[in-house]
């Protein structure tokens, strides 16, 4: 039986649990269009989800990071729905990790065994561990470093590919037996995924791990500084860690194409929002997804109702 | 504070070491690795071809070389992850390089591959690559209780962020960062993107491909926004172009245009980092040396105890490109104080 989660990133959003959990359409225009797409392919692969699990937080972005209060609010609006909470947090500086503290702390205090920390930084993974010992981590998305590049995926996973040059694209560190064991001395018993364009080559159930895959939104590249965090700025002071972030990618959204493949993959749809771009699985990738989940034993499906950021 | 010059032939050691490299780092690409995965599977974050040397009697004779200078080698072993029958591949080939070859210290990133070295008890030191993602002191230290002797800081840190973690962790573990070429528009072991050369790097494609900017809600932007965000956009690619090395270009005395951290050097110096990194393997002979001796030159100047404002004033005279310098876009690290 797969459990199925589904992605909350903003604190306003929690207003709009309800419509989330219907995976309506939300949006206008072409980001409407890709969430009536999302829905239409996920009950056409898996039929209607159940969700039981509210994913809240964000993976990509330490200055998006709920507060304490915003995180409670969170928690209360999942338990009122019967869902339990897993908060996602992202890759820290020092800044972050001081942010996360406050918010582990209230969800220790809970003493809830079913609550999840989905981590995505090693360092927020020993803080955690070393501090926080009673919350159970999970090993987000991010810290799966597989190919995430549609440009090309598609292109190096073709059939006459060498063997082992398609098992390597398919697979993650969580194939290595010695990263399993670790994973396990640091109470890691699942670990998440994207759903890529080559495919998952890895026996989840032989692993004796659990694991989870993120639709319909893949991510392919972050990083800290942010194009539209500096909109507003001066030249001089755009695209700068240290500068002013006023959340503009909480307004905005940018869509780009990729039209000069030499493949002749043109049209191919790239979605920026904040510092994060991501790709957007149609329907075959959606098919494909549940077949993966089946054949690969995966345990869990984290549906995104829209870019999580 | 040891300068790192990249290194891709034997041939360049003398030069390199006559011009003031401390260290040299390189990579290596067995053929047999080429023919199990082709030229799709890097076994390091460079390409197979240009980038790497592609035997290993070709690295033992480089590091014959360079330890005939007194200069310790680096090996990359830095792709962002290998699965199983990688690390054992890996593995064999850590065994062999640090043993018959004599590495000084490996590079690496992936967690499986940091404990697969620990498991195989090789006596070598371990470089957290930056592609590990470093970015607090957390996971600082995280990589030194697994075995690490230095973390090479991703690019993303700002002088600020890095003064305060070399404060508190610099006497435990070495810190080395990156003061010259190639700059990264994503956090760096965070894109999941290859640099291959049928399509090239994904943050050098963006700046070439059409775009239609939405507000949140998904409505299409009215007209005054719609130009601020052309502008703003407009600036992005400009960044993204000083980023990728200012398309390739050179100055007119021959430097390369690109990510450049000189002017931080004095604060790095007084930081107690350990080891400034010279990025380009990939680079031409002659890049790699007009790059070193621009690094020497500002090192030198420090060491002789020119003041901060001096010596920054000095790498702009020898950049000889200050509409360049003005936009902080080719900086590494802004903010100076």
């Amino acid at each position: 039986m797969v459990e199925w989660a589904f992605v909350c990133s903003r604190p306003q959003d929690l207003s709009e649990l309800d419509a989330c959990l219907n995976l309506e359409t939300t949006r206008a225009g072409r980001l409407g269009e890709l969430q009536s797409e999302a829905r239409e392919a996920t009950f056409a692969a898996f039929g209607p989800p159940r969700f039981t699990r509210l994913y809240y937080g964000i993976e990509f972005c330490e200055r998006l990071l709920p507060t304490g209060p915003q995180t409670r609010r969170a928690y209360e609006a999942a338990a009122a729905r019967r869902l339990h909470l897993s908060l996602l947090t992202p890759y820290a500086t020092d800044s972050g990790l001081d942010r996360l503290r406050p918010i582990f702390a209230w969800l220790a205090a809970l003493n809830d065994t079913t609550i999840e920390v989905v981590v995505n930084d090693w360092g927020v993974l020993r803080l955690l561990r070393r501090e926080f010992p009673g919350l159970h981590p999970v090993l987000g998305r991010l810290m799966n470093r597989m190919l995430r590049d549609p440009r090309i995926a598609g292109r190096f996973a073709m059939p006459q590919a060498p063997p082992a040059a398609l098992q390597a694209l398919r697979q993650s560190a969580a194939s290595a037996a010695v990263f399993r064991r670790f994973l396990g001395r640091l109470g890691v018993t699942t670990v998440e995924f994207d759903n890529v364009f080559q495919g998952l080559d890895m026996d989840f159930r032989e692993f004796g791990l659990s694991a989870s895959l993120y639709i319909p939104y893949g991510y392919v590249a972050t990083g800290r500084v942010c194009a539209i965090g500096s909109l507003r700025l001066d030249g001089r002071h755009k695209f700068d860690v240290e500068s002013v972030c006023r959340k503009e990618c909480r307004l905005y959204a940018l869509r780009f194409e990729y039209s000069d493949s030499p493949f002749g993959n043109r049209g191919q749809e790239f979605f920026e929002q904040g510092n994060t771009y991501f790709y957007f699985q149609d329907r075959e990738m959606i098919a494909s997804s549940a077949r993966t989940v089946e054949r690969l034993g995966i345990s869990r499906v984290v549906y995104q109702p829209r870019l999580p950021m | 504070m040891k300068i790192l010059a990249p290194i891709s032939s034997a041939d360049e050691v003398e030069m390199l070491a006559e011009n003031g490299a401390d260290e040299l780092y390189c990579g290596v690409v067995p053929p047999e690795w080429t023919g199990e995965y082709s030229g799709a599977i890097w076994l390091n974050r460079r390409s197979p071809a240009g980038a790497n040397l592609a035997t290993y009697e070709s690295l033992a004779d480089l590091v014959r070389r360079a330890h005939g200078y007194g200069l310790p080698v680096s090996l990359t072993l830095n792709a962002p992850c290998y699965n199983e029958r990688q690390l054992q591949s890996i593995g064999a080939l850590a065994k062999k390089v640090t043993g018959e070859v004599g590495v000084d210290a490996l590079i690496v990133s992936d967690i499986g591959l940091l404990l697969t070295l620990a498991e195989l008890k090789l006596e070598t030191r371990i470089h957290i690559s930056s592609i590990a993602s470093t970015l607090n002191r957390e996971a600082v230290e995280f990589y030194r209780e697994l075995g690490a002797s230095r973390v090479i800081l991703p690019r993303s840190w700002s002088l600020r962020e890095i003064g305060d973690l070399a404060a508190v962790i610099g006497d435990r573990i070495e810190l080395e960062v990156f003061v010259l070429n190639d700059g990264c528009a994503f956090e760096e072991g965070l894109c999941h993107t290859t640099h291959h050369h049928q399509v090239g790097a994904f943050c050098g494609n963006i700046g070439q491909w059409s775009y239609e900017a939405y507000g949140d809600d998904g409505r299409r932007l009215g007209a005054g926004e719609r130009d601020v965000m052309t502008a703003h956009m407009d600036s992005y690619r400009e960044w993204l172009w000083y980023v990728n090395g200012c398309g390739g270009s050179v100055s007119p005395e021959g430097l390369p245009c690109g990510p450049c951290g000189l002017c931080a050097i004095s604060a790095f110096s007084r930081m107690g980092i350990a080891a400034l990194k010279i990025a380009g393997r990939e680079g031409s002979a002659m890049r790699k040396l007009i790059s070193l001796r621009l690094v020497k030159t500002v090192v030198d100047l420090v060491r002789s105890g020119a003041s901060p404002e001096e010596v920054a004033a000095r790498a702009r005279r020898m950049r000889n490109a200050p509409q360049m310098c003005d936009t902080g876009y080719m900086c590494y690290y802004r903010n100076l104080g």
